[in-house]
């Protein structure tokens, strides 16, 4: 054999690979059935709901002749890193999901396209058919950017064992932050050195801090998100964030510190072991309770004294992709798929809720448990990473100053005020 | 002899990887070195990559993230390194013993190279979990009480390390590897002079495999240094950023805060670390690695 | 010279070192228990302390199968991983003798190179990357996942041969030369088979890398229908919920065939030829 020959052996299984694989390959930009306009789009993965999405994208498909969509979904793990991929050379899908901690994000950038104009020209579809708290959250800086898929509202979760036990009557619509305390401490249990149970989860996540610092009138920053002094560490936060610390600390505390959620399998998990009482998350959750045998009910969260009561919704939004090519068809399909027929398919099995009123109207009507969960949307606010662009910052530093508190490295006043300042020098 | 015709067929052999390089490799380097001394926020595409200078430089020195991630990393170097090598090395001279059931054992230590990623780190989350998981309950039994691991600033780190070690699989498949280029002879006229089993490693074995130490502690560097996927899904940095990774970090800051620039000027400084630490190793190189096949050094 | 100390000696290092691989085979048997009774179990008691299963839930290695096209999936890992094992093997072998029993100039300079290639973080060399394949049209398809590996199929595998045939005896190539053979001949007929070793050792790598790769196929493949089956394992992780038991059941699945080729290949570099039978002959 000749020197060079073995290169060129190689060169030549290379030909037979490429003839291989292109043949099977194919790209998804070409157009060739005639004149349809072609469009992509794209959830992150779920090994059972992606069903719903392909039967939307095959009735779309029937529906517009002229437009053919494929459904492209993508492992939720991957999620971020291909839309990002994807969106840096160009290669997006014309019509993506973005859940809702990323709303401001990607508007922010320009990458999203906003939906007014063709909403104002558009007379047959109507906002009206949403429900509005959850349109609201999908509006950024007054234009409207993202379509409901679908949303889980936060509430208040019980586990109806440990209650019934006790002998305590279940939380009612007119429970404040210390009623609930209150309960929660008759719900822990100590056996010797170790606890047993908690009554309350009071965890590092911050949505449902938010919710107990709003009703005490402050947040983690101002209204358009440039300021933390003054508000991370106001008399206000800190007192509060005093009392929500000491529930999970010292004697008479309630809760598990993150060290011990972890120790017993994280909150949703100590719930469903009957482990903790109560714990505060969105419905999500609501699909691995069913799947095990914890018996829970759902209720409003605590209102303040004063009868302030709050919520976070967390989304998912359609959105149209700006640099997209076809606009005007993405914008048909952004209807589609969050519109009444979709809504009522994906909630046809009571997994997730219907974010159009109607719909929702007939699940309260049906499902006590869902009824608290649906009410809680009516005091949604919008926490600061969907005010501003600098949110992120925020939170980071206000995570980390209750990891410090919750490990004991500092107290509430000096943590927060320090992660005032580093919040205000860094977005500057 | 040297760059004579027959020497130079040597650029034929390694023709695949030169036109690789050029066709693959070289382009995206270099576009990261780019990159580096500009600012890109990626999703809005090519067109908004802007020239900063050394802007992201000075931004660096400042970084107290920075110090940290280098300072988490090189920790993790300095001692996963020397501890993993020992280690598989060790356990690679066990297995290399020729019984019937070796192949079970080979198996079984191989096995964790096996496991993806993410079903690995959800099993050590499990193991070191301070109440019930088992290397705290297995401390317990010699009276022992085991931190709080992955929650403890203090010990997160140790316990990658730890963790690290359970996945040493490939590294003592690459020295079983080398160490059946070992040849019988050498052994056997060892064992004629008497010799016992201490003398025959320094003296036959060590030496014989020096080319596959040389390998290992190198990629081991390499990859010690770009230690990512577990902190990535076990602790993302924390707690307190005691695990805070440079790898991690840096892909944060590029996937998360869409900052290509920096991420990519991060990446750099990171390469020249990196080979920094190689070509020291490559130095002392002419005077512990032996070649059996020819004089040359490295 | 052997006397009574020599022959007691070897018996107890014997014991000892079997004690050692014991306990640290049980160590790292351990977690993989803890994989196999998780995918034996129902949703509720995945969260529960017991660590075995009370009943034994083999529908769920049915359904893991069934929930996913794990078949095409299959397909479609073969697809790549087949090339792309071939050209690893052959090229970086290729490569490696290059390296080793040539004497050109620049070859030290050319094999930092090498070296350096693998010191820059893949994270910021990925999107360039992608951006270049897309560029060439090579998007949602196999290609970006296979040709690279025809060409020197990675600097890690090249330098790992690379050293390994440095330390083969030049007497063989020289007496081989005398013979009458060219650089070519003696690369298939004396180096490569007594690379055999770190060859094993590369294809093991090579079947794990692709088999196990999430990130290739993560970015280039858009359509779910050429998706691996490291994409499908993921998509267990829900939009919400985590389907444990199933993600469990899937993973052993996906461990098998990697555990498979690992016990047949390890017969052919444990065993492996020896370089004095190969001077004799």
């Amino acid at each position: 054999m000749k020197k060079g020959s073995a290169s060129l052996v190689m060169m030549l299984i290379l030909v037979f690979v490429l003839s291989a694989c292109s043949s099977g390959g194919s790209n998804s930009a070409e157009g060739g059935k005639g004149e349809k306009v072609k469009l992509t789009f794209s959830v992150w993965g779920d090994v059972n709901s992606g069903a719903d999405e392909v039967k939307l994208a095959e009735e779309f498909n029937a529906a517009h002749p002229d437009i053919e969509v494929k459904f492209e979904p993508i492992p939720s793990e991957g999620y971020g890193t291909k839309l990002t991929t994807s969106l840096a050379a160009g290669q997006a899908p014309d019509v993506f999901l973005v859940g809702e901690g990323d709303y401001y994000k990607y508007v922010d950038k320009g990458v999203i396209e906003p939906l007014d104009d063709y909403l104002s020209k558009d007379t047959s579809f109507n906002l009206d058919i949403f429900q509005k708290d959850l349109i609201e959250n999908m509006k950024i800086e007054g234009k409207q950017y993202y379509l409901p898929k679908d949303f889980n509202p936060l509430a208040l979760w019980y586990n109806k064992r440990m209650f019934d036990e006790a002998g305590i009557p279940y939380p009612t619509d007119e429970w404040t932050w210390d009623d609930m305390i209150a309960t929660a401490q008759k719900l822990t249990k100590k056996d010797g050195n170790k606890y047993t149970q908690f009554g309350f989860n009071a965890g590092k996540w911050e949505y449902p801090i938010y919710t107990y610092l709003w009703d005490y009138g402050t947040d983690i920053a101002n209204e358009d998100g440039t300021a933390a002094e003054g508000y991370m560490n106001s008399e206000k936060t800190i007192a509060a964030m005093d009392k929500y610390v000491s529930w999970s600390q010292g004697d008479s505390r309630v809760s598990p510190t993150p060290l011990d959620s972890e120790t017993l399998g994280g909150d949703s998990s100590m719930f469903m072991t009957d482990k903790l009482a109560m714990m505060i998350t969105g419905r999500w959750i609501k699909g691995d309770l069913d799947k095990s045998d914890v018996q829970y009910g759902s209720a409003l969260i605590p209102q303040n004294t004063d009868g302030t009561r709050s919520s976070i919704i967390a989304s998912a939004g359609w959105a149209i992709n700006a640099a997209g090519k076809n606009k005007e068809a993405a914008y048909e399909l952004v209807k589609w798929l969050s519109g009444t027929d979709a809504q009522k398919l994906r909630s046809a099995n009571g997994k997730v809720l219907p974010a159009t009123v109607k719909e929702l109207d007939e699940v309260k009507a049906k499902e006590v448990a869902d009824k608290p969960v649906i009410e809680m949307m009516d005091y949604a606010k919008k926490p600061v990473t969907m005010r501003s662009t600098n949110g992120p910052v925020f939170v980071e530093e206000f995570t980390k100053a209750l990891e410090k508190v919750l490990l004991g490295k500092q107290d509430v006043k000096g943590a927060l005020d320090e992660a005032a300042k580093n919040v205000d020098s860094k977005i500057k | 002899m040297r760059n004579s015709k027959s020497e130079r067929a040597g650029y034929w052999f390694i023709l695949p990887w030169l036109v690789g390089l050029l066709l693959f490799t070289i382009g995206p380097m270099l576009f990261s070195l780019l990159l580096a001394f500009s600012k890109w926020d990626i999703i809005t595409g090519v067109q908004s990559i802007e020239w900063v200078g050394l802007d992201n430089f000075k931004t660096m020195f400042h970084d107290e993230l920075f110090y940290q991630s280098l300072k988490v990393t090189f920790i993790f170097a300095l001692v996963s390194v020397p501890l993993y090598q020992v280690a598989s090395l060790l356990i690679a001279l066990l297995l290399n013993m020729r019984n019937k059931g070796m192949k079970f054992f080979r198996l079984i230590y191989f096995m964790p190279s096996i496991i993806p990623a993410v079903a690995a780190s959800m099993m050590w989350i499990m193991i070191f979990n301070p109440e019930y998981g088992i290397l705290n309950r297995a401390l317990a039994l010699f009276g022992v009480q085991g931190p709080a691991w992955l929650q403890d600033p203090s010990y997160a780190l140790g316990a990658l390390i730890v963790m690290g070690l359970w996945g040493v699989g490939n590294t003592i498949i690459i020295y079983l590897s080398g160490l059946q280029g070992v040849p019988e002879e050498l052994y056997e006229a060892a064992n004629l002079d008497g010799a016992g089993p201490f003398q025959r490693f320094f003296n036959i074995t060590l030496p014989m495999i020096s080319p596959t130490v040389f390998f290992n502690v190198i990629m081991g560097i390499i990859g010690g240094f770009q230690y990512f996927t577990q902190a990535f899904v076990m602790t993302n940095g924390g707690p307190l950023n005691s695990t805070l990774f440079y790898n991690l970090y840096l892909y944060n800051k590029a996937f998360t805060d869409f900052e290509m620039g920096y991420a990519s000027a991060l990446s750099w400084v990171l390469f020249i670390i990196i080979l920094a630490f190689t070509l020291l190793v490559i130095r002392s190189s002419s005077m512990w690695v032996y070649y059996q096949g020819d004089n040359e050094k490295d | 010279m052997m006397n009574q100390a020599t022959t007691r000696k070897p018996v107890y290092s014997k014991l000892f070192s079997m004690l050692i691989l014991i306990a640290g085979a049980a160590v790292v048997l351990i977690p993989l228990l803890w994989t196999f009774a998780t995918s034996l179990k129902t949703p509720a008691e995945v969260f529960k302390d017991d660590f075995f299963p009370a009943v034994w839930m083999w529908s769920n290695y049915k359904n893991a199968v069934l929930a996913i096209p794990f078949f095409t999936f299959l397909k479609n890992t073969l697809i790549i991983l087949i090339p792309v094992l071939v050209g690893t093997v052959f090229s970086s072998a290729l490569c490696a003798y290059g390296f080793a029993r040539f004497n050109f100039r620049g070859k030290r300079t050319l094999f930092l190179v090498l070296l350096a290639t693998m010191m820059l973080p893949s994270q910021v060399t990925m999107i360039p990357m992608f951006i270049m394949f897309k560029e060439i049209g090579w998007v949602d398809t196999f290609l970006p996942l296979i040709i690279p590996a025809f060409f020197g199929g990675g600097a890690f595998n090249i330098f790992l041969i690379r050293q390994f045939m440095r330390g083969i005896p030049r007497d063989l190539d020289e007496s081989a030369f005398v013979d009458g053979a060219n650089k070519m001949q003696i690369f298939m007929k004396i180096m490569l088979p007594l690379s055999m070793p770190p060859l094993i050792a590369v294809s093991i790598f090579t079947f794990m890398g692709v088999w196990n790769d999430f990130q290739g196929p993560l970015i280039y493949l858009n359509s779910s229908e050429k998706y691996t089956l490291a994409l499908g394992l993921s998509m267990f992780k829900g939009l919400y919920n985590v389907e444990w038991n199933m993600l469990m059941a899937a993973t052993m699945l996906i461990m098998l065939p990697p555990l498979i080729v690992f016990f047949v290949a390890q017969k052919y570099f444990i065993e492996g030829i020896s370089i004095s039978s190969a001077i004799k002959g």
